[in-house]
């Protein structure tokens, strides 16, 4: 046995080479730590490619922590190879893991060029399959019968070189024993020799994640969405952000606290944090005062919104109102007798919420709200599209009492805070209107730097676990190799450069945000870790959508519809009846089953189809909304005679031919020019 | 329905994580190809999802509707708030919750926290809304509060819109919904629907054993093995012209009873056929079921109808291999059935009424009129297509009737009686000019009575106002070219030779 064999020499071997190599090995080298792992002798001995030539020494210096693992989960877990290494460092036969920096250069560079590892361990495990003996095992290993060594790839961190390689799957693979019932395709058992150096960790860089870590993952993957879900916590530290929400804040503050009037408007473009700064001071309030929330998207009249303040106020005043009630038996309600909306909280009335006033007292509503015993903040979302409303009524009414609200007396603040992404709101408020608002305008800017995104990106994928009972013992080594492997994933340039890109596009880092999510939600034992490519396939997905065609997958009869399309385009008619497409059709197939010419017993011809199933094919190519009626549906014209115009263009339609690649649909549709 | 579609599990495995962790507020699930078999599995996982998970911190509720049958703002509200409810008593309600957007946000959040009460936990609503391209058409208004829900209504919910259409097709203008999470299907590959059709066989025969139908018997579970057979011969024909699941399995359905039937012995026992008698099966039923896509899938009948009126000889089998013979051929279609029962002058009326809608009027002369040079007059014209003058004329039946007035009607009937009617008439003597006769029968009353008659049968359309009192009433040919073509030869008329274009 070649005692300096090293590990990539290992890797390229044939299969039934290493086999009768590990054999060889397995013979030789019954170490005390086999006996001790007597868990499963029959797996060491009867799996011959399982034995390469370092298995023994890296089983035992696993030996202690094993056993440990056995007691506490009653589970052999022992794919970790950290604390080992300075131990395995000391062997002569591992110690091609300990290389000088050329060497390491060399075998990355073998590992790299061996781009296909996939397609090297498929055909190895089918070998696998094939010649492995089926171990004799115990009814109670049944699920370790493919126990297999997982391939852990140990990237040498510490090396310089790291920063330099392409990309994150570049470092030579290491393999670490561990049982886990994976499928037997998927599992591999070759040993290669650890090359990190004693400080590093060993990674998880597997192509399939060894089953004990599957509960770290499914935790991790929750943990990034939770993160990503409640965005506003990661993305609440730039600057910008800090200065609209202390200026935000402080106008609160006074009409809270000094029951001032104010008005201000919180601008900024989407995704720029507009609302998440207004909740946060909201929220920082110290004692909570009336929130009234409308929003221009769904209150698209004055009255809509007068009805909205009406119920809302009589929900929160009701309640607050029934409280003191109960504390103090004096009546707070005395000076407010004369407010048809707020009498004595009935608490049927407000329970019911059926408290509404007359729509002839609604819009009497704002001119009380200052005399309420608490200070109110209207919140307007989409402040733009108030200022749509006619004569901007609710405007006026609004700012025209927040004016009118003097400190001092006895009644309480008011303030509106609208937010919106038009620039222009200002210019859009009349004059009257114009001039009872402060002017205060708070610009939120959201995030301008591209390097704030990715450390974003970053911060939310290295969301730390919660702990847990179930996997508390893998914990630290998952979140090592976890933050490993996102942040070599992250320094890869091509990584990098799209995300660059995206932030380009549009700097809402819900974009960001949902690419993230496409590309977490995909991971899987089988490919745990976020790479170059889930990158690309995720902003593809979000960002970037795929053309029409792309998506497009027809049957024959709307493929010929589409051609058909075409040609009518090319003829000089953009708008087409059925009746003229299935003319073109027609003909077509004619023309193409004249010629009596067979290939292989086949016709070459296109092959027909009946007017019905075309009209089908027809109607579901309009409601996919490719084809779009160019008139206004008339009840005295038959559906083969709308006329119809389509979306697809000629490159789009060519492109859908060639997925479909029928030949005669080509021929036809190249014919068109 | 079924357990499962095999080629969804990318699109289950991303829906189950998102649903039951952190879903984002929006959803757009974009699938150009068969969009109900996407919904039906989505309703699967999401319910899957809830029910999967019982120490979870959420409680999930979906509601799943039909943009088609949402089709008002008030029905959109009641059918997600009355599902939602569940079995609430009437009288709890506060207020009406299908009034407005505003109310409506007040009922979900009145669900939400009772429903957290009931439950002590978390509650997520997820609503999903198939052929969300309708909201576009019927509630405009409405695509922005949806997209929007989770923020306006401020409790955990999330909106799922499910579209043949992509989202820019229906997306608001001016930058109002947000962007949505996208999720594309792809479509499912013919692999996929043939294993998913073949492991169904199980389920229908189960269900077939304990159902009283006509066919039960033909769903013994001894023939699973032919079943998967039969799907793939199903699939090699209709594949390449549907690729909707549902349809294939329309077919299929349609189509076993009769494939089976000859190897049901008398004492309607079924026994499974060995390889020889499979493949003879395949190939003698092969060329029918191209018939069956082409009356099943545009639904010109409906599948008991069509196996009922495709049984097979039951001897069929035995002679399949001696002679190529195949299944009787089915008769023609014939869409004219409607018109041959019609008075015969109404026929020449409908033929006609065609001709006045294809041909232009200024040919009227050309192609009628009788006089000293009829063959020079006859001449149709020969269309030339000159490269220079820009784009071709298109024939006008391609283009659809043109109206005509009511006086070309009757004259254009009146030339075709006299051509064609007259041998058939019984001899008047008091008719001595050529033509008078014609002339009294197109004057008569009864022609007007028929073509009212005919508008109200919509063989004839009005297009003129009938209240109208100035001008002729215009009318416009409502018939195929197809049935026409079946009076004329009924009629004994050349249609050919009198339309200006030919068909």
């Amino acid at each position: 046995m070649p005692p300096k064999r090293k590990a990539v020499d290992n890797a390229d071997i044939s299969p039934s080479k290493r086999s009768a190599l590990s054999e060889t090995n397995a013979t030789g080298h019954d170490t005390p730590s086999r006996r001790t792992r007597s868990a499963k002798p029959a797996v060491a001995t009867t799996t011959p490619i399982a034995t390469p030539t370092p298995t023994p020494r890296v089983r035992r210096t696993y030996g202690k922590k094993t056993q440990k693992a056995q007691e506490a989960l009653q589970e052999v877990i022992n794919s970790t190879p950290d604390h080992t290494n300075d131990q395995s460092d000391s062997k002569p036969e591992t110690n091609p893991a300990v290389p000088s920096p050329p060497k390491t250069r060399e075998r990355k560079k073998v590992a790299a060029t061996q781009d296909s590892p996939s397609k090297r361990r498929s055909k190895r495990a089918s070998a696998v399959e094939k010649d492995g003996p089926k171990p004799v095992e115990t009814p109670t290993k049944v699920k370790r019968t493919y126990g297999k060594k997982v391939v852990v790839e140990i990237p040498p961190l510490a090396s310089p070189l790291r920063a330099l390689s392409p990309g994150p799957q570049s470092p030579s693979p290491i393999e670490v024993p561990c049982d886990i019932p994976v499928t037997p395709r998927k599992s591999r058992a070759t040993i290669l020799s650890n090359k990190t150096p004693s400080k590093t960790y060993g990674l998880l860089a597997s192509k399939h994640l060894p089953s004990q870590f599957y509960p770290c993952l499914n935790a991790q993957k929750k943990a990034i969405l939770q993160s990503l879900h409640s965005s506003s916590d990661i993305c609440s530290n730039t600057e910008g952000d800090n200065d609209a929400k202390r200026l935000l804040q402080d106008l609160l503050q006074g009409t809270v606290t000094r029951s001032e009037g104010n008005s201000c408007l919180l601008l900024g473009p989407r995704g720029s944090g507009k609302s998440m700064v207004l909740e946060q001071c909201l929220t920082a309030l110290s004692d909570p005062p009336i929130v009234i929330r409308l929003s221009g998207w769904i209150h698209h009249t004055d009255r809509l919104a007068m009805r909205e303040i009406a119920y809302q106020l009589g929900q929160q005043t009701g309640k607050s109102f029934l409280q003191e009630d109960e504390e103090e038996k004096n009546d707070p309600f005395a000076e407010q007798d004369d407010n048809p909306f707020l009498d004595r909280p009935n608490p049927q009335a407000v329970e019911t919420g059926l408290a509404l006033p007359p729509p002839s007292h609604l819009p009497a509503l704002i001119s009380i709200i200052p005399t309420l015993s608490r200070p109110t903040i209207v919140v307007l979302d989409a402040f733009d599209l108030f200022a749509l409303h006619p004569r901007q009524a609710l405007l006026y009414c609004l700012l025209d009492t927040v004016q009118g609200c003097r400190t001092g007396m006895d009644n309480k603040g008011l303030a509106v805070v609208g937010t919106t992404t038009r620039i222009d709101t200002i210019n859009l408020l009349e004059k009257r209107v114009k001039s009872r608002f402060s002017g205060r305008v708070i610009r939120t800017s959201g995030i301008s730097a591209t390097a704030d995104i990715l450390s974003l990106t970053k911060k939310a994928l290295c969301t730390p676990l919660p702990p847990a009972e179930e996997y508390e013992e893998l914990m630290d080594e998952w979140n090592d190799a976890w933050a490993k492997r996102i942040s070599e994933c992250l320094d890869d340039k091509e990584v990098a450069d799209m995300m660059k890109d995206t932030i380009g596009v549009m700097k809402d880092p819900k974009l960001v945000f949902r690419i993230l999510i496409y590309a977490v939600t995909r991971l899987s034992p089988d490919a745990p870790f976020l790479t170059r490519s889930s990158f690309s396939q995720a902003i593809q997905s979000q960002r970037s959508r795929p053309p029409l065609y792309d998506t497009l997958d027809f049957p024959y009869p709307a493929l010929c519809l589409v051609i058909s399309a075409v040609h009518s385009i090319t003829s000089g008619h953009d708008t087409f009846t059925f009746e003229m497409l299935f003319s073109t059709f027609r003909n077509q197939v004619k023309a193409s089953t004249a010629a009596p010419v067979q290939i292989n017993g086949g016709s070459i011809g296109m092959v027909p189809c009946s007017r019905a199933v075309l009209l089908s094919a027809f109607e579901h190519l309009i409601s996919s909304r490719i084809f779009i009626a160019s008139t206004a549906y008339s009840n005295s014209i038959a559906k083969e005679f709308f006329r119809y115009r389509t979306t697809l263009e000629k490159d789009d339609v060519k492109k859908v031919i060639e997925k479909a690649g029928q030949v005669t649909l080509k021929k036809w549709l190249n014919k068109a020019e | 329905m079924e357990a499962s579609i095999s080629g969804y599990d990318d699109f289950i495995q991303e829906v189950e994580t998102l649903v039951s962790t952190y879903p984002p507020p929006f959803i757009y699930i974009y699938d150009p190809t068969s969009p109900r078999t996407t919904s039906g599995v989505l309703t699967q996982t999401i319910s899957g999802a809830g029910n999967a998970d019982n120490n979870s911190a959420v409680e999930i509720y979906h509601v799943h509707l039909d943009a088609v049958t949402c089709f008002t703002s008030r029905l959109l509200f009641d059918t997600i708030i009355n599902s939602l409810r569940g079995e609430e008593p009437e009288n709890e309600l506060p207020e009406r919750w299908n009034d407005s957007w505003d109310s409506f946000l007040h009922g979900l959040r009145h669900i939400e926290t009772r429903k957290r009460q009931e439950s002590q936990k978390g509650v997520r609503f997820v609503i999903s809304i198939e052929q969300a391209q309708r909201l576009k058409e019927k509630l405009p208004d409405s695509i922005v509060p949806l997209s929007r829900l989770n923020e306006l209504s401020r409790i955990d919910i999330t909106v799922i819109l499910i579209s043949q259409t992509q989202w820019q097709d229906i997306k608001p203008t001016l930058g109002a919904s947000p962007e949505p999470y996208y999720i594309d299907v792809k479509p499912l590959s013919k692999a996929d629907i043939i294993t998913t059709l073949s492991s169904r066989f199980t389920s229908i025969s189960t269900h077939a054993q304990t159902s009283s139908s006509k066919y039960s018997h033909c769903y013994d579970p001894s023939l699973a093995q032919l079943y998967t057979h039969y799907i793939s011969m199903i699939c090699e024909v209709c594949f390449p012209f549907i690729h909707d699941i549902d349809e294939l399995a329309y077919i299929a359905a349609a189509r076993w009873p009769g494939f089976v039937k000859p190897l049901i012995s008398s004492d309607n026992t079924i026994t499974a056929p060995n390889e020889d008698t499979r493949l003879r099966l395949i190939r003698a039923f092969t060329p029918s079921v191209t018939h069956a896509l082409e009356s099943l899938h545009p639904r010109l009948t409906n599948a008991v109808d069509w196996a009922a009126a495709n049984e097979p000889d039951a001897s069929l089998l035995s002679h399949v291999l001696s002679q190529a013979s195949r299944l009787p051929q089915p008769p023609k279609q014939q869409d004219a059935s409607s018109v041959t029962s019609l008075p015969r002058m109404s026929k020449f009326i409908l033929v006609a009424s065609y001709i006045a809608s294809t041909n232009p009027a200024k040919t009227d002369l050309r192609m009628f009129g009788r006089g000293l040079d009829e063959k020079k007059r006859r001449r149709r014209n020969v269309r030339t297509r000159s490269k220079s003058k820009g784009p071709s004329k298109i024939p006008q039946h391609l283009l659809g009737p043109s109206p005509f007035p009511l006086d070309r009607l009757i004259a254009i009937l009146g030339s075709l009686l006299e051509e064609n009617d007259v041998d058939s008439r019984i001899p008047n003597p008091e008719y001595t000019i050529p033509g008078e006769y014609t002339d009294m029968e197109i004057s008569r009353v009864g022609i007007y009575n028929a073509i009212t008659e005919l508008v109200s049968m919509h063989l004839l359309l009005r297009t003129s106002q009938t209240d109208r009192i100035d001008g002729p009433p215009m009318f416009k040919s409502a018939i195929s070219g197809d049935t026409v073509a079946v009076l004329a030869k009924e009629l004994d008329v050349p249609l050919n030779d009198l339309l200006w274009e030919s068909m």
